[in-house]
């Protein structure tokens, strides 16, 4: 059995960020508040309906309108709220107490109580993904340790340190979903003495990738644009099944989780500021070194991070064209050419050489010989593409509303001259049509007033 | 507790630019050696005046540039160099070799924004100019040797190959001496084939086109014909060309399908310069020409 995984010390600041992968969350506390380990801050949802109000007293439930289908963000630890433009910062002031019991409940809306998104990085609210999966009865769940990254160890981490919590999530998690089949997927083999499927998902580099893990798993093709659960199989990383059977059995919420901090994975606070984390010198990355994205100063641990590491600086040369990229490249793009298009700008280039099928899986950037930041490149090209589609939307709708008001003018003009025409034609009619009657009024009260 | 994941691909496993330009450097040893062995201390002077001369400008360009020579010791400058040195013939006057590498480095290399952004080879670019510009130190191979097997073959008279092969220009397989330097060549090459760093595809595309043409044109040794595939192989610059020159990923296609019609283009290229050309040896045209193709293979083998 492998050694304990260590647990950070509470910091004296969380910092719960409201932008997520899965979008925008709502504060549901007021400035200054005091708010306890475990209460709602922040929700999603709802049909975006929610209201920033008061959460109630320590312990009990919020009364937030639509919050009993929101997805909730609850606060690790107790303290005093500020809000911030996009997250709701606690000053911790509370010992170390645990959050209270979540209310017993359905395994569905207990995890949606928990507040339980995908932890492998997506940060789908769990309760949506599972309600999917139950609607379209899926026959397979595939509960994910394959590592996100080469280099980042957190999942095999997770699953050594606590295999009969996941074991039991996972049981519970197919028993929710009706009976289906459970697989955990590793990366390599491990020994087992419960009757869990596990299998050893074959092959290189990305193999955690959800749709190519459903392929090389299963034999299944995902189609483009399509979830998972299109062919029967649901995907849910090992640390949101760690979640889930820690709400479910034990009935906590979601407040901390593992994060390979550096190299070494830790038990670590939602809300820890990145900044405080035990790691060396160096250009702090959220995710894996190569995957993952620069850190911002203020950025903290959320539910979606499992890993918090640091770049090696690596010195750039140019680019020599050897194509090792394209080698690498599990999708089939030619990453050279898609450099040299992105470095230039050429962001229709980009998109005619499917710069948007890249899976941002940093295949490219591990075999560069050049040390070239490619898969950078590819996602501000990306974010470009998109941009520029969502200016050409705007653009057309403002010019359909123009379009639309220039009908609109001509057509009441004309309206308005056949009026003027129909009553200089009819002179004496004016009672026939009450508009044109009111018209008159008018007219003979200004002659009036003057 | 700290463990890697079990995947073993990492950033630092991966070779960087410099350790692929000196492990090139390290495979073309072996063809140095031999066109040393065969062709005299010329290749030796040709060598140390090119490989220096190009250290030198790579430097001086650069700190003009940057202000800083580090960019310049990205290993490639003594590449080109020694691309140059081996093609040209041994004892190559010290101007004629500066010349020929600064045309290289400074034309076809830095003028057109340097390393991975020259359109041709910068090599073979410099070689070229130097044959343009003295076309009869290029064109008597040289006084060690006598004439080239190529030019014996190609200005025979009628005679038959076989009686061609009884002059002083031909060896067991190839022209005299060229033999063992394409042998090395190509012992060089298949280390960077099996280490990946070259593109397998790249020589034997070159080798299998130069080779069907010469087999096309090969009717067993009458005074018409022109050599045999394997003749073709092992004379003049072959190997060199097919496993350092066409390798270059620089100036080549990225497409697969691009990748093996530029290398069988260059293979064809070569055998009709040499059989039908002015030139002495048709490596570097041969290559500036797929170079010129390139692009356009790429576009037209993109697809999907």
């Amino acid at each position: 059995m492998a050694a304990p995984l260590r647990e950070l010390p509470l910091p004296g600041v969380l910092r719960h960020g409201l932008a997520t992968p899965a979008g925008r969350y709502l504060p549901t506390v007021p400035d200054d508040a005091r708010v306890c380990a475990g209460d709602v801050i922040a929700v999603r949802g709802a049909g975006g309906a929610a209201t920033p109000r008061l959460a109630k007293e320590c312990g009990t439930d919020s009364a937030v309108p639509g919050e009993a289908v929101a997805d909730l963000l609850r606060a690790a630890a107790s303290g005093r709220v500020e809000l911030a433009a996009d997250a709701v910062v606690l000053h911790v002031d509370g010992g170390d107490e645990p959050a209270p019991p979540l209310a017993p409940r359905g395994f569905v809306e207990r995890m949606r109580e928990a507040g339980i998104v995908g932890m492998g990085g997506a940060g789908y609210p769990a309760h949506l993904k599972l309600r999917d999966a139950m609607r379209r009865k899926v026959a397979t769940v595939i509960v994910n340790a394959v590592e996100c990254e080469p280099g980042v160890a957190v999942d095999r981490a997770l699953l050594e340190g606590h295999t009969e919590d996941v074991l039991r999530g996972t049981r519970a998690l197919a028993q929710a979903l009706g009976g289906a089949r459970a697989v955990l997927a590793l990366d390599a083999p491990l020994q087992l003495d419960a009757a869990v499927e596990a299998r050893v998902v074959p092959g290189p580099y990305p193999a955690g990738w959800e749709r190519e893990l459903v392929r090389r798993l299963l034999g299944l093709e995902v189609p483009t644009g399509a979830y998972p659960t299109a062919v029967g199989v649901v995907v849910f990383n090992v640390a949101t099944v760690f979640a889930m059977a820690r709400a479910w059995h034990r009935r906590e919420p979601l407040t901390r989780r593992l994060v390979a901090v550096g190299d070494e994975p830790c038990w670590t606070r939602i809300g820890h500021p990145v900044a405080e984390l035990p790691l060396a010198p160096g250009e702090k990355m959220i995710g894996g070194p190569v995957t993952g994205w620069p850190a911002a100063p203020d950025d903290a641990v959320a539910r979606t991070t499992r890993a918090v590491t640091v770049r090696s600086p690596a010195v750039p040369t140019p680019c020599i064209r050897c194509g090792w990229c394209a080698s690498a490249c599990p999708v089939g793009l030619l990453p050279q050419e898609l450099l040299r298009a992105a470095t230039n700008e050429r962001w229709a280039e980009t998109g005619r050489r499917r710069v948007d099928d890249c899976i941002e899986c940093g295949a490219c950037d591990m075999a560069c010989p050049s040390r070239l930041p490619l898969l950078a490149h590819f996602r501000r090209a990306k974010a470009e593409r998109h941009a520029a589609a969502r200016r050409e939307r705007e653009a057309l709708r403002a010019k359909a509303h123009v379009e639309q008001r220039r009908i609109r003018l001509e057509r009441r003009a004309a309206e308005t001259a056949a009026e003027r025409a129909e009553r200089l034609r009819n002179p004496r009619d004016w009672g026939a049509n009450p508009s044109l009657a009111a018209g008159r009024r008018t007219e003979s009260t200004r002659g009036q007033s003057r | 507790m700290i463990r890697r994941s079990a995947l073993s691909i990492g950033p630092d496993a991966v070779l960087t630019s410099r350790g692929i330009m000196l492990r090139v450097s390290a495979a073309l040893l072996p063809a140095a050696i031999a066109a040393i062995w065969c062709f005299g201390l010329g290749v030796l002077s040709n060598l140390i005046v090119a490989v220096a001369a190009g250290m030198a400008m790579e430097a001086a360009w650069v700190y003009w540039r940057e202000g800083s020579v580090e960019a310049a010791k990205d290993g490639s400058a003594p590449v080109t160099g020694a691309l140059i040195a081996l093609a040209a013939p041994p004892g190559l006057p010290v101007g004629m070799m500066v010349f020929a590498v600064a045309v290289a480095l400074l034309l076809a290399k830095h003028a057109f924004g340097g390393v991975g952004r020259n359109v041709f080879n910068p090599a073979m670019v410099g070689y070229a100019a130097a044959l343009v510009a003295w076309p009869a130190p290029f064109g008597d191979w040289d006084a060690l040797t006598g004439a080239t097997a190529l030019d014996a073959l190609r200005f025979r008279e009628g005679a038959t190959v076989a009686e061609a092969w009884s002059g002083p220009a031909f060896g067991a397989i190839g022209g005299h001496g060229f033999e063992i330097v394409n042998a090395a060549a190509l012992a060089g090459g298949a280390y960077l084939c099996a280490t990946r760093i070259a593109n397998w595809r790249f020589p034997a595309a070159v080798l299998a086109g130069l080779g069907a043409c010469a087999a096309i044109g090969y009717d067993g040794g009458s005074s018409a014909s022109l050599g045999s595939p394997l003749f073709h192989w092992f004379a003049g610059g072959t190997m060199l060309a097919a496993f350092f020159v066409a390798t270059d990923p620089v100036t080549a296609p990225a497409t697969p399908a691009a990748q093996w019609l530029f290398g069988l283009l260059i293979g064809a290229l070569i055998y009709v310069i040499r059989g039908f050309g002015a030139w002495p040896d048709g490596i570097a045209f041969a290559v500036l020409f797929g170079n010129l193709a390139a692009p356009a293979l790429d576009a037209l083998c993109r697809g999907r």
